[in-house]
């Protein structure tokens, strides 16, 4: 390995995936490197040609059965197959003439060893990506590289040097994790990630995240500046990365290492106890998801359940559509996961335009209210009725709740219903088991729906209320419009009011009231919800913790006297200074009030 | 090497890389994934570099970056639908920008 100068105190800036402060040892993961090294090339006489050929063939497929297996660990990201097609990819050059016929061939005619001919083979290859004017193209030759280590390492029966045989706390520098081996990563080895690529939604950073592990990506040449065994601070906070700090610096990251660990220790006790107020009123807390690999970290941060498995996932970025396997594979892993609790599986919630190139649906002008969720599904029964005979086929998995996206009024829920039960007989004759009593519940995300809510509560078990777009359409602003998106406020009164019926006709009617909007998760309007009554509040993990302080610091009869005099003001202005002050004399360590910021 | 010489018809038609970046490993793997399926033998054409498309490794070797093109050419029973399974590929960029 060449050694690079070595960098003192060097403060570089990426993209901070994954919040907190680690500082250890550098363990670089060169994915690059190649371990002929210790294996010379070796010239073999014509009559072990043939050993050496099965040598090689035994090579790839040993390859292929440890790539399968990781392909078995990775693949339920999400439930799409799609997000493993880099293990796919690996697994199809596995069985690629220009890779295995090309090295056996190399075997026979030059009479090398293995080693050294698949070595030739891909070298080979290399040089011609090399050679494309495409930098992300030039780029694939790591693909190559990848394969080539794999098949080496069981060629040469040597482990190379991956993940785990990390130093106890050590900071992962690499240019790049692959799925592969993210899959590996020994979780208490692994002190924080810095990478020169990745960003934001990237595999490592979804990773990192779930694990609660510090991550900074996109920093693009720390691994050229960095040596192994070299000092570095990472900040997943902010993104910033000192590479051999000084005396100084490590002190300062230290004190706010400490500050960061006491403000999520202090906060993070209150994820395993119950949301239960002070006069005994229980409310249930559950969490938002997209991908499966969430459900540790929800259930780490003390939720009850997943009150919104978001399935768009599933439908997007792919050529074809998921097939009822793929959905199938995915609810029952969400709901083996989350055991013993339940989760609510959303029904697919987008337009037909943002994934399906070829129904050539005209354009529209307004989107938000045209072809979208339950409507869509209405039109498309047939790509609905694969999603519902997956989410029936996985409730014998596990507790689920289905819930229907945008209904606006009683003839959609009906249909679906009727729908649902065709899917049902259609499972009953085919002898498949599922739950038949399984809740069904719609999102109150329309004001219609709220002025009928009375009606709509005998059709359903539950309510959601999905209070982004009910805000969006109550008060006729587009929040992605900067012009208007002043005016979205879950305080304005016509928005409390709209919540507060459809509490009263869900409590009325007996049916279970929750709420799935990013309203629910935020610490300042949690005793507007506990005055309304709710049942369940559903969240974005993170915001576990600090609500369940929020309910247990207070009492029913606090926030339903709050909430009393809240519904007599008359603007949003008055109801937010109001409740900001109120908030501040209750808890004045969460709502300083300088330092007031909801959003 | 697959050889036409013996064959009547085929089908053939020519494509040009619309994703911004170009027939990468993803994008391979589809385009790979897709061929396979069909019975057909499946050529794909770039400059003077002649692969079979149901090859990973062959699909990344042409480099095909935005803006070039490539001629996939089959020939086979299933011929036409091939190609126009693939022409869907082609045509929604493989799913991405």
């Amino acid at each position: 390995m060449v050694i690079k100068a070595k960098k003192k105190n060097l403060f570089l800036k990426g993209v901070g995936v994954s919040p907190g402060i680690a500082m250890g040892k550098i363990f670089i993961l060169d994915s690059g490197k190649s371990n002929l090294d210790s294996c010379p090339i070796k010239l073999i006489d014509e009559s072990s040609v043939s050993s050496e050929i099965d040598r090689f063939y035994a090579a790839v497929e040993e390859s292929k059965k440890q790539l399968l297996r990781i392909k078995e660990r990775v693949a339920p990201i999400g439930g799409g197959k799609e997000h493993t097609y880099i293990l796919d990819a690996y697994l199809m050059m596995l069985d690629d003439e220009f890779i295995v016929d090309k090295t056996a061939r190399i075997i026979k005619a030059k009479m090398i060893n293995a080693e050294w001919a698949l070595n030739k083979t891909l070298y080979k290859l290399q040089n011609i990506l090399e050679k494309s004017k495409d930098e992300y193209l030039r780029e694939r030759k790591r693909d190559i590289n990848y394969i080539k280590n794999h098949i080496l390492r069981n060629l040469t029966g040597k482990e190379q040097k991956d993940v785990s045989q990390m130093d106890e706390d050590s900071i992962m520098v690499a240019h790049d994790i692959s799925p592969a081996e993210t899959a590996q990563m020994v979780r208490s080895k692994v002190m924080g990630f810095a990478n020169d690529m990745g960003g934001k939604t990237s595999h490592t950073a979804i990773m990192a995240k779930s694990l609660k592990i510090p991550a900074v990506l996109g920093l693009e040449r720390i691994t050229q500046l960095a040596n192994m065994g070299d000092f570095i601070i990472i900040n997943g906070t902010t993104g910033e990365v000192i590479l051999n700090p000084n005396k100084k610096t490590i002190k300062e990251y230290q004190a706010k290492a400490n500050e960061y660990k006491y403000f999520e220790k202090t906060l993070f006790k209150y994820s395993k106890l119950p949301a239960e107020t002070k006069d005994g009123f229980r409310i249930e807390i559950c969490a938002n998801i997209e991908l499966i690999e969430e459900i540790p970290s929800v259930l780490e941060y003390g939720s009850e359940g997943i009150g919104l498995y978001r399935t768009e996932f599933l439908y997007l970025n792919r050529a074809s559509l998921p097939t009822e396997e793929e959905h199938f594979d995915a609810y029952r892993e969400v709901l083996e996961k989350i055991a013993p609790y339940s989760a609510t599986i959303r029904t697919l919630d987008i337009g037909g335009d943002k994934f399906l190139s070829n129904l050539n649906l005209a354009e529209e002008m307004n989107p938000a209210l045209g072809l979208r969720a339950i409507r869509f599904c209405l039109k498309e029964i047939e790509i609905f009725k694969v999603q519902l005979r997956a989410i029936l086929r996985a409730s014998s998995y596990g507790k689920l709740r289905i819930l229907f996206p945008m209904i606006s009024g009683i003839e959609e829920i009906r249909r679906v219903k009727e729908i649902l039960n065709e899917v049902k007989n259609e499972l009953s004759k085919g002898g498949v088991a599922f739950d038949g009593d399984v809740e069904i519940g719609i999102m109150i995300e329309i004001p219609a729906a709220v002025a009928i809510a009375d009606i709509l509560a005998r059709e359903v078990d539950f309510f959601s209320i999905g209070t982004n777009d009910l805000i969006q359409y109550s008060l006729a602003i587009d929040r992605v419009n900067e012009h208007v998106n002043y005016l979205y406020n879950p305080l304005h009164p016509a928005v409390l009011r709209l919540i507060k019926s459809v509490a009263e006709a869900a409590h009325r009617a007996g049916i279970t009231i929750a709420m799935c909007g990013e309203m629910a998760g935020d610490p300042l309007y949690i005793p507007i919800l506990l005055g309304f009554g709710l049942n369940e509040l559903s969240m974005d993990p993170h915001s576990i913790p600090r609500v369940k302080k929020i309910i247990r610091s207070t009492t029913i009869k606090e926030s339903r006297e709050l909430l009393e005099n809240i519904m007599k003001l008359a603007t949003t202005d008055e109801i937010e200074d109001y409740i900001q002050t109120e908030l501040a004399k209750q808890f004045p360590d969460e709502f300083p009030i300088a330092n007031l910021s909801v959003h | 090497m697959i050889h036409f010489a013996k064959m009547s018809a085929m089908e053939s038609r020519t494509f040009v890389i619309k994703n911004k970046f170009g027939i990468h490993t993803r994008p391979a793997v589809l385009l790979a994934k897709t061929a396979i399926k069909f019975d057909s033998d499946i050529l794909f054409v770039k400059n003077d570099l002649e692969i079979d498309g149901k090859s990973v490794m062959g699909i990344l070797l042409l480099t095909a970056e935005r803006g070039s093109s490539i001629t996939v050419r089959a020939k086979g029973e299933d011929a036409m639908a091939a190609v126009k399974a693939l022409e869907e590929l082609f045509d929604t960029k493989f799913g991405e920008e």
